[in-house]
């Protein structure tokens, strides 16, 4: 997957989890980190859930660990690892 | 069913009486492990003979840091068979610096004494520090290898009198403080709950759970009761539910579950989360009780869970169980008759904030909707009281005592809290609530009342009518009040996405002042996501508060968790976000 194609699934996993926030997730980039898109913390997890859902992936816990910003989950994706 | 007096009894022997009866356990894969209960005792036979060769003797407490569902259950009945105290604590799901949950599971050791930490393997690196730090801990035992151990434990007599666990609840300003919970107690809550509860028959009913097992709801709940009358149970992992709501129902459509247990905020995710192609196929028309505890219960969230899988998948409308309970009287205080609708009760809002009279509501007027929790269990009985610590009888609001069996004595060696809290044989739950009908309805938590020149009012009852104004974001409201000259004052702080904030300030004032009758002082128009919260999205009112007290408010940030300097990753956030739920899980109410 590109850079653009992941951006594109991670916003679509922040409409899934935080519909009413749509507007916000227009102007997330590969660059915003996790912290200050203001997730409550279930959802946060619930986005992973989707993420790994429709890459059919499962995302090691220590590697969940390690991730800060939306590149992170990228990383994930293409790699496995952060 | 024999009755078992104590839960190393039930493990020892309840296998041979339902054979075909035990524990699946899930991993995060959701590959499924079946073990019967004779299994169970074999397994935790070889565990028990591990702690024993660590030269761990009845009594010793042992604290338990374990994140698979299997080896946290084997582990955990396998010290109960040898009178060890086991002190369950959660797992960190970050390896790096969560200096703050050191902290704590540092002070839990101590205050527990405990002398062994079983940790699963993963954690050893983080966990082994402790050892050092606490004074009474001689050693770190990885879990994974008790499963291999060799000899055969020499188990001691464990009676009903004989302390089962330490079960440590929350306490963000305070320190944590250690239910006692005896053999006693777990063998009549358990009977509570599977025969006067839930009427649960052998061969017929079957458990499902994904709640954590470090906390009493999933432990006793799904783990020590069902043990101790053979009932079978699947386990789900906490963070498998979360990522995936849909694998809960999905495994009560396949292992034709017929019992589950959660917390309001799981049957909003699974309506909201599940989508229909999960649900195509299901047929959840085998549930008889979805239990519902642990926080406040919206009947609205309710409704639309049962209407949703109700049509879709079969699920009986009146398997929805509200319950009421907590950590001090082991778990359960009162179910909701498993045969029979959930029931809602209307109360006049006027009468109720301003005396705590439970009236009719008239047409037109006001009404508040109050959750029935169902009758106390027999031999239990639950008394409202004043502050004076005067029966008020029924129809009237006040603090919720509880006596009976399922009691807890004490917090393990903390007089002082304990002289507090259980008095003459009663437990002072902190709960507000009311009892109608032989029923109890819990409103809310003293600790959070606003008292306005000597009327209490409930602050969700304000918050609920702020949230009705046009512009402000629903869910995000916290009613406070501030110390004024002569008693206190209401103070409202809302989220919002206008820019124009004094026309939204006097929508606010003018529609507390029409429907509650109340003055606010000040009105306070907050950018969204500001609002102190928990990580788990629950607003904090006395965080708000006190924020808004020192003049910090929308300035500390919130959600913002960079404010110890570390960086903050997913798996620190969710760690946080588990334990205020485990917080949450804590008393089931």
């Amino acid at each position: 997957m590109t850079d653009p194609e992941i951006l594109t699934l991670i916003q679509a996993a922040l409409k899934d989890v935080a519909p009413d926030r749509t507007s916000d997730w227009a102007s997330v980039t590969l660059d915003s980190k996790i912290e200050d898109l203001s997730l409550d913390s279930i959802a946060t997890m619930e986005m992973v859930g989707f993420l790994e859902d429709n890459t059919d992936k499962t995302f090691p816990d220590e590697e969940l660990n390690k991730v800060t910003a939306l590149r992170d989950l990228a990383s994930l994706v293409t790699r496995g690892r952060v | 069913m024999h009755a078992y007096r104590t839960v190393a009894e039930a493990v020892a022997n309840v296998g041979t009486t339902v054979p075909d009866a035990g524990f699946v356990f899930q991993d995060m894969k959701g590959i499924e492990t079946s073990y019967t209960f004779t299994e169970v005792e074999q397994l935790t036979a070889t565990r028990a003979a591990g702690l024993q060769a660590l030269g761990l003797v009845k009594g010793d407490r042992v604290g338990l840091v374990v994140i698979e569902p299997e080896d946290f259950v084997l582990t955990f009945l396998a010290a109960l068979r040898m009178g060890l105290i086991p002190v369950p604590m959660y797992p960190p799901l970050s390896f790096g610096s969560l200096d703050a949950y050191a902290d704590r599971s540092a002070r839990i050791l101590e205050l527990s004494k405990a002398k062994l930490l079983v940790a699963s393997k993963q954690l050893k690196h983080v966990l082994w520090g402790l050892v050092d730090r606490v004074s009474s801990l001689q050693r770190l035992e990885v879990v994974e290898d008790l499963a291999s151990a060799k000899g055969t434990p020499d188990f001691p007599e464990v009676t009903p009198e004989d302390v089962a666990f330490l079960q440590y609840t929350s306490g963000s300003t305070s320190d944590p403080k250690g239910v006692v919970v005896t053999h006693g107690n777990l063998a009549v809550n358990s009977r509570c709950i599977i025969l006067d509860g839930l009427k649960l028959e052998n061969g017929r009913d079957k458990g499902v759970s994904w709640l954590p097992l470090y906390h009493d709801m999933g432990l006793i709940g799904f783990v020590i009761a069902p043990l101790m009358h053979g009932i079978p149970v699947v386990f789900i992992p906490t963070m498998r539910f979360i990522k995936r709501p849909q694998v809960w129902l999905d495994a009560v459509h396949r292992h034709r579950g017929t019992i589950t247990f959660a917390p309001n905020f799981a049957y909003a995710l699974a309506t909201r989360r599940i989508r229909d192609r999960d649900a195509d196929g299901w047929d959840l028309s085998c549930m008889r009780a979805c239990g519902c505890g642990a926080e406040p219960i919206q009947p609205d969230t309710i409704r639309a869970f049962t209407d949703r899988f109700s049509k879709q998948s079969g699920l009986p409308v009146d398997s929805v169980l509200p319950a009421y309970g907590m950590a001090e009287a082991t778990l359960a205080i009162s179910f909701k008759p498993v045969n029979g609708a959930m029931r809602t009760r209307h109360v006049a809002s006027e009468a109720f904030q301003a005396t705590g009279a439970v009236q009719e509501p008239e047409d037109d007027t006001v009404a508040l909707e109050h959750v029935s929790c169902g009758p106390p269990f027999p031999d239990h009985e639950v008394s409202v009281r004043d502050a004076g610590g005067r029966d008020l009888g029924e129809a009237q609001e006040g603090e919720l005592c509880v006596r009976g069996p399922s009691v807890a004595g004490s917090y393990f060696e903390n007089p002082e809290a304990s002289a507090s809290t259980f008095r003459d044989g009663w437990l002072y739950t902190g709960d507000l609530g009311y009892v109608l009908d032989g029923e109890v309805y819990v409103t809310g938590r003293i600790k959070d009342l606003i008292i306005l020149n000597g009327r209490n009012v409930h602050p969700q009852a304000v918050e609920w009518e702020v949230a009705t104004v046009e512009g402000v974001r629903k869910g995000n409201v916290v009613a406070f009040s501030r110390p004024s000259a002569s008693s206190e004052e209401l103070v409202v702080v809302l989220e919002t996405k206008l820019t124009e904030h004094e026309a939204l300030k006097e929508a606010v004032s003018a529609q507390v002042r029409k429907e509650l009758g109340f003055a606010v002082a000040d009105v306070v128009c907050l950018e969204p996501g500001t609002l102190p919260k928990t990580s788990s999205g629950k607003l904090q009112r006395r965080k708000t508060r006190q924020q808004y007290l020192a003049g910090s408010l929308g300035t500390d940030g919130t959600r913002t968790f960079g404010a110890t300097g570390n960086t903050v990753t997913v798996a620190k956030h969710v760690a946080r976000s588990l334990w205020s739920r485990a917080k949450a899980a804590n008393p089931l109410r």
